[in-house]
């Protein structure tokens, strides 16, 4: 169905300059088939549509037109691009005692799963009528924005969200393709009167101000991050002399990391091509706020700016990932000066990555705009790739887990003077080691961030990969256990069509993952390469006989908790400093 | 928030693209007022000119910017109360004519607006507002010499990716080439040209570009400013409208084009800016923050930094 058709990838595609030829055509194409699809109720349709097509028409047939409108736009946006960002901060601070959870939840007559299927339906609309993005998140605030100051009585609760989509329409979206009266009450099967719609509509602007339209929504903080990011003008990002609040200055100092990280990436392919473009980062930061916007937490209690840096984040790193096999933890890749901040972006990100796992939950209308057509579509591949990410996210806290115990199971069961890395552990395991943080910083594709999850892992990891691809020795590492309990990925991580991208050195992610069932079992600790970049790093490895002669302890009791198997790898378990707030969170959602 | 009962109707001001405007006075300050009664259409609610200008202007606070005071809503309108002023641009130089020839203000007056005209249009894209319909009717000046935008209906937000928007923006006489010959992205240089075109009739007295259509405006534009080519703004001969056959014209002095309605030496600073602003293609025209800059505008920024 053509109204069905992705809007955000159409909205991508013309956002931004394309790099190539081909994704220019793409662009123009798109900007066609939109044109055949305008639903409005306006007499002068004919003459718009004639017109729109017109345009669509002498487009297609350059490209290079396109292009430089693009290029024309892009300057004028260079310039005036830190006011902005300026603005959206001021205006994101403003808001910010606007949304209220506890208010919220404090609805008489309205829950949160009230509020997740309002959304849902008005995603639904959202996506039939083809609206542009800025819409669908203008709408959600106005609605939290709302919800947090005023009881909404249930019955009026979906009256007051097609008004929301309604104004946001009127504000954000183009004449012809605004959403009309007729057709929002149709969308509710007549259950309310043009009058409800008109009283309820001016009964939200009353209430709100009348300044309602004007909000730091996700796609404006998306918008204006990745632009900065990749815009050549923008080479040297002079700093902005009026940012001074903390929250301005510290994503700031995310986005130049993110950018340096990210613009070797992008505007210097590696062989194998380029690890991701921008469109796709973009579509897959949009689908993640959408998520996002469906969760209570992330909607009322953290800023949007923070949420939006999470996101572009997490699927840049995933997309390395998943494209190039560059492994980096976002936790290093984020670490910075700010602390609290820094605990609230990892948060995010966490519950952002826990959102994006549990495919089950999402809402339908998600689905269905993203994922219900047969073919791949970069939305799926670019779940998978978060979903990939996750994965490999916890098979990396497994092994950190298992480390601590290790280390507790050394502290007391060992004497120290015979072991010298003993007292070495504890500088080791801390998450954010200073030597990581700096190689992190520093060297961000590098692999020396690696030595440090080595030379643990290889004290004391117990449990083995068996890559399916042709490793450099990959018999040793090959777990006796295997057949007694193995685990694999989730279904859905076979789901990726871009095998043929993976370079052959690249695990499949069929690999099979043994969990030993009883603990005193002895351990001829292995070494485990989760990628090739660990693989790569065996010399150094090499030069650290004494540790991999290291004789597995035997675990306390607490390591049956941890061991509970697949179901407690499923669900990200956060690091350890924080894992209070979403290890409850996981084992709600589980159980 | 007030109530209607608190203002005055006096005299009609006026009407705007969408609604009417009055004077008022505000019964408990006694202070004048702006009010622009717009009509709730039964069938499509407030309209959407309204939602955008309200959003817009509730939060643009800038002395170069009309202010928006309040909202009242009673039964089947809307009215806006705005801050009154005294004038606009284009009754100011009616006000002017001398029996049948209009007549240019003086050149430091021309400086003065001009100056004030771009502090706010800079707020304004520094907000990612374009204000999309800059002309002299909607230039509010006052008694002190202010001069102030007004009417922000045809307004909107531009993000980042500008959605494409529609090309009937802008009173013809003040509307780009790149926008009269299709180019639907165009951004804030369309708000710049208008400046331009503003800047000329300030100096001359009659509007630079008097378009009955876009036909006639286009080659009004080019009779001046000479034909585009590729070697200038490449890819012109792309935009959607643009017409091979049209006769080629070499750019003329504009100098000489405006010298004759004016009384004053047109000295080269003033040129220059003005050619900075009316550059056909959009990617050479001026930013409203480079125009600050601009040395004829020498005597301003130096007195403020």
């Amino acid at each position: 169905m053509a109204i069905l058709r992705d809007t955000i990838v159409r909205y991508a595609n013309a956002s931004y300059a394309p790099t190539t030829a081909a994704a220019a055509a793409a662009a123009t194409t798109t900007t066609t088939t939109t044109t055949t699809t305008t639903t409005t109720a306006y007499p002068n349709l004919s003459l718009l549509l004639q017109k729109r097509r017109s345009i669509a028409n002498a487009k297609s047939k350059n490209s290079n037109l396109v292009k430089r409108e693009l290029q024309s736009h892009h300057s004028a946006i260079s310039e005036y691009n830190n006011d902005q960002l300026n603005h959206y901060f001021q205006l994101s601070q403003a808001e910010k005692p606007l949304y209220s959870l506890t208010n919220f939840t404090s609805q008489p007559q309205v829950n949160p799963k009230m509020r997740f299927l309002i959304f849902d339906f008005i995603m639904y609309c959202h996506t039939r009528l083809n609206l542009s993005t800025s819409t669908l998140f203008l709408t959600f605030t106005i609605l939290d924005k709302y919800s947090s100051r005023f009881i909404i009585k249930s019955h009026n609760y979906q009256l007051l969200s097609l008004t929301a989509l309604w104004i946001s329409s009127k504000f954000w979206d183009s004449k012809n393709r605004m959403a009309t009266l007729k057709v929002l009450q149709n969308l509710c099967c007549n259950q309310y009167s043009i009058k409800q719609f008109t009283s309820m509509e001016m009964h939200l602007f009353k209430s709100l101000d009348w300044s309602i339209c004007q909000s730091a929504t996700f796609d404006s903080f998306i918008d204006i991050f990745l632009f900065q990011s990749t815009s050549p003008l923008l080479s040297a990002p002079a700093p902005a002399p009026v940012l001074s609040a903390p929250l301005e200055a510290f994503i700031q100092q995310k986005l130049a990391l993110l950018n340096d990280a990210a613009g070797t990436a992008i505007n210097k392919p590696s062989p194998q091509g380029p690890a991701f473009n921008i469109n796709e980062i973009k579509l897959g930061a949009i689908m993640l706020c959408e998520l996002a916007s469906f969760n209570l937490q992330l909607s009322f209690k953290y800023d949007r700016s923070l949420i939006a840096l999470g996101a572009i984040n997490l699927i840049k790193l995933s997309l390395n990932y998943y494209n190039s096999n560059v492994w980096e933890n976002f936790d290093l890749a984020l670490e910075g000066t700010v602390q609290d901040l820094d605990i609230s972006l990892s948060e995010i990100s966490n519950l952002l990555l826990d959102i994006a796992m549990d495919q089950d939950s999402f809402p339908s209308s998600f689905k269905s705009k993203y994922l219900n057509h047969n073919k791949a579509s970069p939305a799926k591949s670019l779940l998978d790739a978060l979903q990939n990410y996750c994965i490999q996210l916890k098979l990396e806290e497994f092994y950190r887990s298992q480390e601590l115990e290790t280390m507790y199971s050394n502290i007391f069961a060992q004497s120290l003077e015979d072991d010298p890395l003993a007292c070495v552990y504890p500088n080791t395991t801390t998450p954010k080691s200073a030597t990581a943080s700096s190689s992190a910083a520093t060297d961000y594709f590098s692999d020396h961030t690696h030595i440090r999850r080595l030379t643990k892992e290889n004290i004391s990891t117990p449990f083995a990969f068996t890559p399916t691809s042709s490793s450099s020795s990959p018999s040793p590492f090959t777990s006796p256990y295997k057949t007694s309990s193995s685990m694999t990925t989730p279904d859905s991580a076979y789901h990726h069509t871009h095998s043929n991208s993976f370079s052959s050195t690249q695990y499949s992610f069929k690999r099979s993952l043994s969990i030993p069932q009883n603990s005193s079992i002895f351990w001829p600790s292995p070494l485990t390469p989760t990628t090739p970049s660990l693989m790569s790093n065996r010399k150094l490895l090499q030069n650290l006989p004494m540790r991999s002669k290291r004789l597995m302890p035997i675990r306390p009791m607490v390591s049956a908790h941890s061991y509970a198997g697949p179901t407690h790898l499923k669900k990200r378990s956060t690091s350890s400093t924080d894992c209070d707030f979403n290890d409850g969170s996981n084992l709600k959602k589980t159980r | 928030m007030s109530s209607s009962s608190q203002f005055k109707q006096l005299e009609k001001l006026g009407n705007g693209t969408y609604a009417t405007v009055y004077k008022g006075l505000n019964k408990t300050t006694g202070v004048y007022v702006a009010l622009k009664e717009v009509k709730l259409d039964s069938e499509e609610g407030t309209p959407s000119t309204a939602i955008r200008e309200i959003s817009l202007m509730k939060e643009l606070k800038h002395e170069n910017i009309v202010r928006l005071y309040d909202v009242i809503h009673t039964e089947n309108k809307l009215t806006l109360v705005f801050e009154f002023m005294d004038n606009d641009l284009k009754k100011y130089m009616d006000s002017r004519t001398v029996g049948n020839t209009p007549r240019g203000l003086e050149l430091n007056l021309v400086k003065y607006f001009q100056w004030q005209l771009l502090q706010g249009l800079a707020f304004c894209h520094e907000n990612k507002i374009l204000h999309r319909d800059l002309k002299p009717q909607n230039l509010l000046i006052n008694k002190k010499g202010q001069l102030k935008l007004g009417d922000f209906g045809l307004a909107r937000a531009f993000g980042i990716p500008v959605n494409t928007f529609s090309s009937e923006v802008v009173t013809l006489w003040y509307r780009a080439p790149d926008v009269l010959m299709g180019s639907r992205t165009y951004s804030t240089s369309i708000d710049i040209w208008s400046c331009g075109c503003i800047l000329a009739e300030m100096i001359t007295g009659k509007p630079l570009f008097p378009g009955t259509n876009d036909e006639e405006q286009l080659k009004l534009i080019f009779d001046v400013m000479g034909t585009p080519s590729e070697s200038l703004w490449p890819t012109v001969t792309k935009l959607p409208k643009y017409n091979p056959n049209v006769q080629q014209r070499t750019p003329r002095d504009l100098r000489q084009v405006l010298q004759p309605h004016t009384k004053e030496p047109l000295d080269g600073n003033l040129m220059d800016f003005l050619h900075g602003l009316l550059q056909l293609n959009p990617d050479m025209r001026l930013s409203a923050k480079q125009a600050l800059h601009h040395p004829w505008f020498a005597e301003y920024y130096q007195h403020t930094s």
